[in-house]
């Protein structure tokens, strides 16, 4: 033993200079944006916030801030200024709060690779008006955007889901998107208020596009009133999990579904207006895809939201059905319209998706639908859409049911605090255009 | 360096007979006895057996007339045997004038006769004599029953008494006994066959012989009791070779104890003895019985291993334990992998034609790395021959499903056959230097889509899947070795080249499967795929040896070893996709090259001041690469509008997945240097002991990268233009960014990764003979080990890298125990501890997608390593040299297994963690031996059989189980039972004929496991019959016929009640024929 002892300590105090010569410098891991910001503020002139991970670039201010150096100061996007996202742009640090708050009638670009997170425990403050809505889209010139020209809107929030891997009650993000969810329903990830998201929808791996929003385990404590996704990749709105609440929301030109959920998503959402566009579309894309989950339809809690006075308008010549629920979804669809699909109105597949119809955990009412090839497909859609449906073309003009159409006075909502009492189905009245002044059309 | 005592050993087999020496023979008249014995009651015959050499070689063709009694010609061993009556006698030799190359060969000369002198054969006894002739046919010497006696010096010689000059001088010791007492057997001749040495043994059945190192076949001879022969005696000059010799009461009965099977490296009896030798529990596989059960790689091989399942036909699971606790070394030294992610070494790469043997040692011991698992695999390449050996061979083959038959194909680059890529997949270098490709926009610079399209438009168009007939199969060889003096000091050398193409057609069925309560089974279907997937394997492989020995005892030995394989697939994917809610065809064509060059040197002194301690030191330098050029991924999709009629309307799909092309390219760097030095000492006892200490160091490091391409509409295509052909919609004018394609990167910056690793070890152990019969090998290691892994953050090419790094230092102690009890019957314990260590990137918490699976990873900086304590018994009874029972029981406890675990969420991604513990106990049986004890007539039959019984258990956690559906399982991929059946018959040294058929199962074995309450995916068993024959024709030239896979049975996963995956691989068929010169 005296030979082996001496030969390790020969070798291993020999200094075998373990110089692992790759990457980076440990010591310059702090704030990327740090030295930057310095400089900026010796520029003196600049309209940009005096922050950290904000740099003046040209014409904007340029934000960065991505996973492994997230921004953990709070940040405030005043509209003096124009913003761009420099890469992925990560806001709190998965533990403490820290709140971006944009002001009314900010623009916020993105380019290619870049998207926004939240995450849980910090908060959006996005306050705008109709007349001054917030922007968040495409840097490109006008006339030169598309879909998928940035990533999107991403929020993390710790309300329930179903697929967690954590006792904390959470599970990693699409795509590396950090982790979501838990065990507070009630949980506020901030305020979106007349917030548009455009062109956005960027591959964020060679798998996985972005959508226009992913709320992921956003809870009911966050504020979502009048929102708009418009010409997005993949999914206008992505719910994964969670208890959020959105009202008044317009999905145009998603070239995948406009509305998306998985994971246990148990909101709510009233007024949602979701048409897709000729110029965007990809295949199969549907009004609504609803699931409970892929990898268990049973898993708990389920998906379970309920839905009041939404209108799903497809392309011309989408061959898809209008709402495809499946995979265990649970739901209430009240005053809805679903209207131009090439396929059925409706689709319910897989056994527990079916199962819910028969146990009623899954039912609509005052539903008009006008698709191709009928109300619904064979199977239990159609014991769903039975003695429940008006089988009519909704005459609708600019989103908004004429005079005499069936969606008007076709009766009573969901009575519940969140929802507005109406009487028709659909989006809009027939009068009141809640859509107007802040919306963007252009498809490019 | 033993090679060259081999050599002269296997050249010069001179023996020595039994028999009375004719002067003091009683003098009985021959033929009157003969004429007496007939005409009255016949007389037990006697056997007269006669070995002849010329010039040190067994001379083949001489006959042995005895007058009355008749006459034989000798077999190639130069021996030839006659029954005759008891008496005295004349016998002739007769050779022919052909074997006497010195005094030429005259046409129609006569043959060369030799009166031996009168000798007496005795009834029911067998004298043997042994008769050496020059090349002049003069006698040189006969040995008849001549225990002591001095052998001459002869021109043969010469070498032998060389060879005592050059090579380390070794002792070996034996005791001579017999009966159930072990009686002590005195006066028993000991030769050794091809060395003038000689001794009888004492009162005490003691004998002792110097001899220069090598391997030899000792005679053991005594006119009362069997002549006992010890094949393969290897001396060692560091340690007394200690033999017992068991004879018996001479009675024809025990025959067929006596050993036939030849004494050559990588022969069952050598490989066989080498397991009874060692120290520790191993399995030894050789070159004989790979070339005898015709699997084509170590993987095929390994799995007719006790314990050993082989996973996807490259991975070796050692007593169920998976890849990552097996660890590979070549001749004892580290090598580099060329697989993407793991370390684990995929040993479908080694060609059996360049291995000698493969050695599974089971039990850790101090100079093996400390990271093992179920065992360490040992691979040994081919040295150089002992003389000059010329060998080529040449074969064809079919598989039934794939050869002739039309089967999906795409164009490929016209150097394919070779093996490698002719430049056409290379990813264009304008392409490669602007990456990453970022499109410009207001405020950032970048690239227009103009110029994205144009970057596409540099992108060959080569898509299309077309059927092609399959060719059948092909394999070429060469070899060539020889040993010779240089400046009067041996020297050897040895090149062996292959070349082989492969063709395998695989139709899956591949469905999954999720939970559901409300499902049938609680399982609903999800996708629903057909897979017909053609691979054409191109292997090469060439090895360079060469060995020389500047002084007495020292030795350097220079191994120079290139493995290539491509596999270029073509697979189409049809069917239900429940991710897309449609039906799709998808289509992937792949090339992928790896390839393990590695360059060792390694030496050896002897120092006479020291004892003969033996000073050894090894370096070596490797490199494995993965190259994957141009990997190209569509689908179309179904849109019609209602599919469940039947899908109608395929269209190429705008999904993100829905075209890629990506580049990957690995490169893994091993620098291993090490040293041991053994000194043998006295101890207490008498006996030797040997101290042994030493120390290594590996650096390892490699470079990963990838780049993923795609192809992106910007604006909604037409379903008529996404109905054309893929070299049609993404040809080259339709890649515009007005009205068609642009090129889009998705490589994220994780797709990249730099690894090192560090290892410093030293050792110190000691082989202890407590008594004759008991010896134990006891020591310890302290290693080492610091990795470090640099990625970077999924999104951001500019972040800062992220960097994790692992650092240990473990002191593992092992001891070993053997206990002789007889000769035949051996026990063996022993305790070791080990360790188990996360892989690169298992480490560094970046996120990154597997390039082969498409599988997300998420590694965990939190990890550790893991330690395991393994308890190994075994008894081993030897029938003879190669017929044996052994029965190995062990227990392993693992603390802190790394374990693969599911992550939440909504795409599946896989991490790793430690377990809380783990346990695996298992039972292994294996026996083997000739058949001669069931008929006469089965004589040159064998069997085999080995079992492995195995029981493991991983208990995960709540904290580190992830959403794995089961917290409490087997090990992946570690079946409860493994059973390998081999029934042959082995006729080479007459008729020249072997067949062997073998049989092998695993019973059902976690595959993949569940997660989100879906159960896990199993293996199940599968049934494999595969039969070899070869036939000898002539000296020169073999044919040799395998059937593999014969009874075809389904490859089946199961997930719950359904079937999630079956495939059948073919019945494959192939002629071979070799030609050699040598041997």
């Amino acid at each position: 033993m005296f030979k082996l002892h001496s030969l390790a300590v020969l070798l291993l105090s020999s200094g075998l200079s373990m110089s692992l010569a790759c990457g980076g410098d440990d010591d310059d891991d702090g704030n990327v944006g740090g030295a930057d910001a310095g400089d900026n503020t010796d520029a003196g002139a600049s309209a940009c916030p005096d922050h950290p991970a904000v740099t003046e670039m040209g014409a904007v201010c340029a934000i960065t801030g991505s996973d492994t150096s997230p921004i953990t100061e709070d940040l405030h996007l005043t509209a003096d200024a124009q913003y761009l996202l420099n890469g992925p742009v990560f806001i709190g640090d998965d533990s403490a709060e820290t709140v971006l708050t944009i002001d009314a009638g900010v623009t916020i670009y993105g380019g290619d690779g870049s998207f926004l997170l939240i995450q849980r425990g910090s908060k959006i403050e996005a306050i705008g008006t109709a007349a001054e809505p917030i922007v968040f889209t495409s840097a490109k010139a006008t006339g030169m955007r598309g879909p998928e020209d940035w990533g999107g809107l991403v929020i993390n929030g710790k309300a329930p889901i179903n697929n967690a891997d954590d006792a904390d009650g959470s599970a990693p993000g699409e795509a590396g998107t950090g982790r979501y969810g838990g065990n507070d329903a009630a949980d506020g990830s901030g305020t979106l208020n007349y917030v548009r998201v455009e062109f956005a929808g960027n591959k964020v791996d060679s798998e996985n596009e972005l959508n226009g929003i992913a709320f992921q385990g956003v809870g009911s404590g966050t504020d979502v009133d009048f929102i708009q996704t418009h010409m997005t990749s993949d999914d206008g709105i992505e719910f994964f999990g969670g208890t959020v609440e959105i009202k008044h929301v317009v999905v145009t030109g998603s070239d995948d579904d406009s509305i998306d959920w998985t994971g246990g998503w148990q909101g709510k959402a009233q007024f949602v207006v979701a048409e897709q566009s000729a110029d965007s579309g990809a295949e199969a894309e549907r009004g609504i895809e609803a699931d409970n989950l892929e990898a268990n339809n049973s898993a708990t809690p389920f998906s379970n939201p309920t839905l009041s006075n939404f209108t799903l308008i497809a392309r011309p010549g989408n061959g898809s059905n209008g709402m495809r629920l499946r995979r265990g979804t649970k739901g209430a669809f009240h005053n809805f319209v679903v209207t131009g699909f090439g396929g059925f109105c409706i689709r319910v597949t897989e056994s527990q998706t079916e199962a819910n119809v028969d146990d009623q955990s899954l039912t609509i009412s005052n539903h008009v639908h006008n698709c191709t090839m009928g109300a619904a497909a064979e199977g239990k859609a159609v014991d769903l859409v039975e003695n429940e449906s008006t089988v009519a073309d909704p005459n609708l003009t600019n989103w908004q049911p004429q005079m005499g159409s069936p969606a008007l006075g076709i009766g009573a909502g969901p009575s519940d605090a969140f929802f507005d009492a109406v009487d028709y189905a659909g989006a809009f009245d027939g009068t009141n255009d809640w859509s107007a002044g802040w919306i963007e059309t252009a498809t490019n | 360096m033993g090679k060259f005592v081999l050599a002269a050993c296997i050249l010069l087999l001179s023996a020595a007979a039994v028999a009375q020496p004719g002067p003091s023979a009683p003098e009985v008249p021959f033929e009157p006895t003969t004429e007496n014995s007939e005409a009255q009651t016949p007389a037990p015959a006697g056997e007269l057996r006669v070995l002849i050499f010329i010039e040190d070689e067994p001379a083949q063709g001489v006959s042995l007339e005895i007058p009355k009694a008749g006459s034989a010609r000798s077999n190639k061993d130069g021996s030839v045997a006659l029954s005759g009556p008891p008496g005295r006698t004349t016998p002739i030799l007769r050779a022919p004038r052909h074997l006497f190359p010195a005094i030429g060969l005259g046409e129609g000369e006569p043959d060369i006769v030799i009166s031996l002198e009168p000798l007496d054969i005795v009834a029911r006894e067998t004298i043997e004599v042994i008769v050496a002739l020059d090349l002049a046919g003069k006698l040189v010497k006969v040995d008849v029953e001549a225990p002591g006696e001095t052998a001459t010096e002869v021109e043969g010689e010469a070498s032998f008494e060389q060879r005592m000059k050059l090579l380390p001088i070794g002792i070996v010791r034996g005791r001579v006994f017999t009966g159930p007492s072990n009686r002590p057997v005195e006066g028993a001749g000991v030769f050794v066959r091809g060395a003038p040495r000689d001794a009888k043994t004492n009162a005490n059945g003691e004998f002792e012989l110097e001899l220069p190192e090598g391997s030899y076949d000792l005679v053991v001879i005594h006119p009362k009791f069997t002549t006992a022969k010890l094949k393969g005696v290897e001396i060692d000059a560091n340690r007394p070779k200690e033999v017992r010799v068991a004879v018996e009461e001479a009675t024809p009965a025990l025959d067929d104890f006596v050993v036939t099977a030849p004494h050559i490296e990588g022969g069952v009896a050598s490989l066989v003895a080498e397991r009874r030798e060692s120290a520790s529990v191993d399995e030894v596989i050789g070159a004989e019985e790979m070339s005898r059960s015709g699997d084509s790689d170590a993987a095929g091989a390994l799995r007719r291993v006790t314990g050993i399942t082989v996973i996807g036909g490259q991975f070796v699971y050692v007593r169920g334990m998976g890849e990552r606790y097996s660890a590979t070394l070549l001749n004892g030294q580290s090598i580099p992998s060329p697989e993407p992610e793991r370390r684990v070494i995929p040993l479908d790469l080694f060609s059996t034609n360049i291995l000698e043997s493969v050695v599974i040692q089971k039990t850790p011991s101090p100079d093996l790395p400390a990271e093992f698992g179920g065992g360490v695999v040992l691979l040994r390449t081919k040295s150089f021959p002992d003389e000059f050996t010329l060998s080529a061979s040449a074969g064809t083959g079919m598989v039934s499903n794939a050869t002739f038959r039309g089967r999906p194909d795409h164009v490929g680059g016209s150097l394919d056959f070779l093996g490698t890529d002719d430049g056409s997949r290379e990813l264009p270098s304008e392409i490669r230097n602007k990456s990453p490709l970022r499109e410009g926009n207001q405020f950032q610079p970048g690239l227009s889509p103009d110029e994205l399209a144009a970057m596409g438009r540099l992108l060959k168009v080569n898509y299309d899947v077309e059927d092609k007939t399959v060719a059948p199969d092909t394999s070429i060889s060469l070899s060539v070795g020889d040993s010779f003096k240089l400046k009067k000091r041996p020297m050897g050398y040895l090149v062996s080249l292959s070349h082989g193409r492969n063709h395998n057609f695989k139709e899956e069925i591949n469905r999954r499967f999720i939970a559901s309560d409300t499902a049938e089974g609680g399982l609903e279907l999800n996708n629903d795929f057909q897979i017909g997937q053609l691979s054409q394997t191109v292997s090469g492989s060439g090895i360079f040896v060469a060995g020389f020995e500047p002084e007495e005892g020292d030795e350097v030995k220079a191994t120079t070893l290139l493995l290539r394989i491509t596999d270029n697939e073509t697979a189409q994917v049809t069917g239900r996709s429940d991710d897309l809610g449609q039906d799709i065809e998808r289509s992937r064509l792949r090339f992928v090259e790896r390839q393990l060059f590695t360059q060792q040197l390694v030496g050896k002194h002897q120092i006479d001041r020291l004892n003969k301690g033996i000073a050894e030191w090894r370096y070596s330098f490797s490199r494995a690469t993965r190259d994957e050029p141009d990997r190209r991924e569509y689908f179309y999709a179904d849109e019609s509008a209602n599919p469940d009629e039947g899908p109608s309307d395929f269209q190429v799909s705008a999904r993100p997945a829905g075209n890629q092309r990506v580049w990957s390219d690995l490169s893994d760097r091993v620098h291993d240097i090490g040293g041991d030095y053994a000194q043998p000492f006295s101890i207490w006892s008498g006996l030797t002991a040997t101290a042994k200490v030493g120390a290594s160091a590996v650096f390892r490091e490699r470079d990963y990268d990838t780049l993923r391409l795609t192809l992106r509409a910007p604006r909604m295509l037409s379903a008529e233009e996404r109905r054309l052909a893929p070299n049609e919609i993404w040809g080259t004018d339709r890649l515009n960014a007005e009205n068609g394609w642009i090129l889009e990167d998705t490589t994220q910056p994780t797709d990249a990764y730099q690894a090192e690793q560090q290892i410093q070890a030293a050792y110190s152990m000691v082989d202890l003979p407590i008594t004759e019969a008991f010896e134990v090998r006891a020591g310890a290691r302290v290693e080492r080990s610091r990795q470090k892994v640099v990625t970077f953050s999924p999104f951001d090419t500019d972040a800062v890298p992220l960097q994790t790094e692992l650092d240990n230092t473990d002191v593992l102690p092992s001891i070993l125990g053997k206990y002789q009890l007889s000769d035949r019957l051996v026990l063996r314990g022993g305790y070791g501890r080990t360790v188990t260590r996360p892989d690169f990137r298992e480490l560094s918490e970046s996120q990154f997608r597997d390039v082969v699976t498409a599988t997300r990873f998420v590694g965990n900086p939190e990890l550790v390593r893991g330690t395991i304590d393994n308890i190994d018994a075994r008894v081993e009874y030897y029938f003879s040299s190669d017929q044996l029972v052994s029965l190995s029981s062990f227990y392993k406890s693992f603390e802190s297994p790394i374990e693969q675990i599911d992550l939440g969420g909504v795409d599946r991604s896989v991490s790793w963690d430690n377990a809380d513990s783990a346990t695996n106990i298992g039972l292994e049986l294996e026996s083997r031996g000739r058949l001669g004890f069931i008929s006469e007539q089965l004589a040159d039959g064998f069997a085999s059989v080995n079992v492995a019984m195995i029981k493991s258990e991983v208990v995960l956690g709540e904290d580190s189980s992830g959403v794995s559906t089961s917290k409490q399982r087997a090990l992946q991929g570690q079946s409860p039972y493994v059973v390998n059946l081999q029934l042959g018959y082995d006729d080479a040294s007459v008729s020249g004929v072997t067949a062997v058929l073998l049989y092998n199962v695993f019973g059902e074995r976690i595959r993949d496991v569940g997660r989100l309450g879906s159960p896990d995916i199993f293996e199940k068993p599968l049934h494999q019959l595969d039969f070899v024959y070869s036939q000898r024709l002539g000296e020169h030239w073999k044919l040799k016929f395998k059937a593999k896979n014969l009874l075809d049975q389904d490859i089946r996963f199961t997930q719950g009640i359904k079937v999630a995956r079956r495939f059948r691989r073919g019945r494959s068929f192939s002629l071979s024929a070799a030609w050699n010169w040598g041997e």
